[in-house]
């Protein structure tokens, strides 16, 4: 054969325009699916499988409008502020006009942090305002050699790296990791849903579906999870019965709060939290943590420490001032070893050193009290009724005392 | 690149315009080949390109010494030194450590203190399955049952095609370079037929990325597990195996046949199978099939010593698998396995006819379960997990109670394990891709399934191999 004969060729260019057809048809179907799940699924399910994604979609939609405030304080992190830190117990407490944000966001990393971090800053940049103040959380755990290796949380991020990518940044990543940058590429095509979120909601589907009436073995009459679930159930209606309106997972109403405890819905969130305060809970959490994160030894990633710093920066850049905080410790269940212990002060030591900021290290702060009643919902996260109050109210009294001015009188939560 | 990576296709896109469009002569589009195959190789360890093109150039430059000789004596030294290179290069890189480890605990064992290995080398992709590739190569050059090639790019192309060059099938040369030879037109029942089986590929590989939890849960548990878990366990990775590796040979008999070129099939419903015998006729033809002609029949075949023949096969078709004592065992007891069957049908020939369709089903089923025990074997990481597993599956354990969560996932991964049957069967033993206004509603399905459940980027089981 000396060159293609014309049919051959002929039958090239159907092959690929027919591959093209299928690649668009099954793309439609697959999107087809994805938002008939969106669309069958409560909100609140939803946002718990996406982890996030649209709450950080939303709070995209809002930035613009935040950029333009000078009295901006931004409160920067992971689900440890997402959960910890109330915009409003912030602002009552401080005895100074400002409009905080809470900007914490579950299942990220470092390295999505950079991004979002540099988005912010570009919108700042472009309305000509600085944040009157921002603080960056640092979540060691998140920083670690283990948890950039889960491929779960890897997923994750990538979800949401996909929803901050640019061209140019895609571009970047396609320089360091082609297979990276496709993945990515595909995440978009896919309507930043991963085959990972579609599967734990079927799973979840799946299993929420009683034992049918034929098979011989009953269930336990006590069922811990659905028990707890139940509660879940009830905070929600109570919710809605308390917001009356649409509340999305980034709300600019609440200025990123995400808020479940009402005078409709503080008795079930108390026995909730209780719920999940009991040993059978708390071990495999933590178990789950070290082996997913290596939360107590904590081997630093160079790669998740560095783009850490990048985002300090990036946030810095745009704000008048700007701390690196280290949320309050669950001291009953997260106690790093001296060993994890050092490599974390040597981490925040080097953060300094290359950002210039400065760190609020509240994670021994012992007015955070572990236990039943105590601020903590699980092993890591501060509860509503208790622990995100008294942070956003000891962030205010730092800040005040730096600015030199007093507190304001405190507002019951 | 892993052929369920967005990436894969990106590059299989742009080497499919280049390879049918912008190349005019065969020997651009050979080269094409070789150079597409040595980036896609490349994409996994840039280091391991050498060891590749190292061993294919040493086979050609044999093969051509060969062909030139009719001194009996060189030509049997030529061919040792290609058998003696390309298993020394398998040896050394993917059993060196092994070997080493193993006699260490031999040592201690008999109160012998040596020294601990602790070397590791770098495992190259597809090592084992391109080794052989090349290795049939001077074989059947040597056997004058093939012509060496004068030019190297033919060759090359062969061994390094990038479709078959990670996990199989093993192709040997004298299938694809004919091929490459005449380089026949693109016909659009290839097409037709590469499009159904990349999509059906997909599909089970999503499945077997759902069976890896229930089976990992089993052969990660350090506990005995109950019957209705370690049955569970073993059915997973019984589908998970096959799908996983049956899905990746069909994505590469697919993206081979939109190039024109048509690689052998590697599967033949093996869990259909009526007998041990008849399992090895319908599981990883290319290894069983390279091993029969390369190694058993070499050995005497049936002719002299057929058990023994038998058994040495099996055992180095296992170690083949892996650098590990449990998959010798795993080919030690599918050789006792075959020894078996062949002295029963040879006592009661009876036992090859099959009465009913009762009777082949309970064949079937027969032959199932002594399948099952050897995937035991074979993905334990020891042969003590292996007998936990076992033990679970055969002795119910005081107060096991049938839950219905865990009998629901038992039921998933049957019906998992019939759905990559059924549509393996669909795609290959119907009519099905000449039905247009069906094929492409069901590989647009099958593609739509891979792309909202399939996990990007999971590796395929025969890739450790």
């Amino acid at each position: 054969m000396t060159s293609p004969s014309p049919s051959s060729t002929r039958i090239a260019a159907r092959t690929l325009g027919v591959g093209i057809g299928l690649l668009l048809a099954a793309l439609g179907l697959a999107r087809g699916f994805i938002t008939y799940l969106e669309r069958s699924t409560p909100p609140e399910t939803w946002a718990q499988h996406s982890e996030g994604r649209d709450r950080l979609v939303g709070f995209l939609e809002a930035l613009p409008e935040i950029a333009q405030r000078k009295d901006a304080v931004l409160v920067f992190g992971s689900s440890l502020i997402q959960h910890g830190f109330s915009p409003e117990t912030f602002e009552q407490h401080l005895g100074l006009p400002v409009t905080a944000y809470n900007l914490g966001f579950p299942g990220v990393d470092p390295e999505v942090q950079a991004l979002l971090a540099r988005r912010i800053a570009n919108t700042f940049e472009k309305s000509g305002h600085r944040a009157r103040l921002t603080l960056v959380e640092f979540t060691p755990f998140q920083a670690t050699v283990a948890r950039a290796r889960w491929q779960r949380f890897r997923e994750l991020a990538s979800v949401k790296k996909a929803v901050l990518m640019d061209p140019l940044t895609l571009a970047r990543v396609a320089r360091r990791s082609p297979e990276e940058a496709s993945h990515l590429g595909a995440l978009r095509l896919l309507g930043n849903t991963s085959p990972l979120m579609v599967k734990s909601l079927v799973d979840e589907r799946i299993s929420d579906k009683p034992v049918p009436s034929w098979w011989p073995v009953r269930p336990p009459a006590f069922d811990e999870t659905k028990y707890r679930r139940a509660w879940v159930a009830s905070i929600h209606a109570g919710r809605a019965a308390a917001e009356r309106r649409n509340v999305p997972e980034w709300d600019p109403v609440r200025r990123g709060e995400v808020r479940w405890l009402f005078d409709e819905t503080r008795s079930e969130y108390d026995s909730w939290a209780r719920s999940r305060n009991t040993w059978l809970v708390l071990k495999p959490e933590l178990q789950w943590r070290v082996a997913s994160s290596d939360m107590l030894e904590l081997h630093f990633d160079e790669e998740q420490v560095r783009f850490f710093i990048e985002a300090v920066r990036a946030l810095a850049s745009v704000s008048r001032e700007t701390r690196v905080v280290l949320m309050p410790r669950n001291r009953a269940w997260n106690q790093p070893t001296p060993e994890g212990r050092a490599r974390l002060a040597a981490v925040l030591t080097r953060i300094t050193r290359e950002t210039d900021v400065r760190v609020l290290d509240l994670s021994d702060s012992p007015e955070f009290r572990p236990g039943e009643f105590g601020d903590f919902i699980d092993v890591t996260h501060l509860n509503e009724s208790r622990g995100r109050p008294k942070l956003s109210r000891r962030l205010a009294e730092v800040m005040a005392e730096h600015w030199g001015i007093g507190v304001a009188r405190d507002v019951a939560p | 690149m892993l052929f369920n990576t967005a990436l894969f296709w990106l590059f299989f896109a742009a080497f499919f315009v280049a390879f049918h469009f912008a190349t005019r002569t065969r020997v651009a589009r050979l080269w094409l080949v070789v150079g597409g195959s040595l980036l896609f190789y490349a994409a996994w360890d840039v280091r391991c390109v050498p060891l590749l093109l190292g061993t294919a150039l040493l086979d050609f430059w044999i093969a051509l010494r060969l062909s030139r000789s009719q001194d009996e004596r060189r030509r049997r030294v030529l061919l040792a030194l290609s058998i003696v290179a390309n298993l020394g290069v398998l040896g050394f890189f993917k059993y060196a450590r092994f070997f080493a480890d193993s006699a260490y605990g031999l040592l201690g064992a008999l109160g012998v203190t040596v020294p601990e290995p602790t070397f590791s080398l770098l495992l190259p992709a597809g090592i084992s399955f391109y080794t052989f590739q090349s290795m049939s190569y001077t074989i059947d050059v040597y056997r004058r049952e093939l012509p060496a090639r004068e030019r190297p790019e033919e060759f090359l192309a062969a061994v390094s095609f990038f479709p078959h060059l990670v996990a199989g099938p093993i192709i040997r040369a004298s299938v694809l370079l004919p091929q490459f030879e005449k380089m026949e037109p693109l016909r659009w029942e290839q097409v037709q037929r590469g499009y159904l089986l990349i999509a059906v590929g997909l599909l089970k590989k999503t499945v077997a990325d759902l069976l890896a939890g229930p089976a990992d849960a089993l052969f990660g548990a350090t506990n005995a597990p109950d019957v209705l878990a370690a049955w569970t366990g073993a059915l997973a990775f019984t589908g998970q195996i096959y799908a996983d590796f049956s899905g990746y040979t069909d994505i590469a008999i697919g993206v081979a046949l939109l190039l024109g070129f048509v690689l052998p099939p590697n599967f033949d419903l093996p869990y259909l199978a009526t007998s041990p015998i008849d399992f090895w006729r319908r599981w990883h033809l290319s290894l069983s099939t390279w091993l029969r002609d390369y190694l058993y029949i070499p050995l005497g075949g049936n002719q002299n010593h057929r058990y023994r023949n038998l058994l040495i096969t099996m055992l180095l078709g296992g170690l083949w698998h892996g650098a590990n004592w449990t998959f010798v065992l795993w080919g030690l007891y599918h050789g006792l396995l075959l020894v078996a069957a062949h002295v029963l049908v040879g006592r009661y020939p009876a036992l090859k006819e099959t009465a009913s369709t009762a009777g082949l089903w309970a064949k079937r089923l027969g032959t199932f379960y002594l399948v099952v025990v050897g995937w035991v074997l074979f993905r334990a990481e020891s042969l003590p997990a292996a007998l936990r597993v076992l033990e679970g599956m055969h002795v119910p354990a005081a107060g096991s109670a049938f839950a219905w969560p865990e009998v629901r996932t038992l039921l998933f991964v049957v019906a998992g394990l019939v759905l990559c049957h059924a549509v393996s069967a669909l795609a290959e033993k119907t009519r099905l891709r000449q039905r247009s206004f069906v094929l492409w509603p069901v590989v647009a399905a099958c593609m739509a399934v891979a792309m909202v459940l399939g996990m990007p980027g999971h590796n395929f089981i025969y890739f450790q191999f």
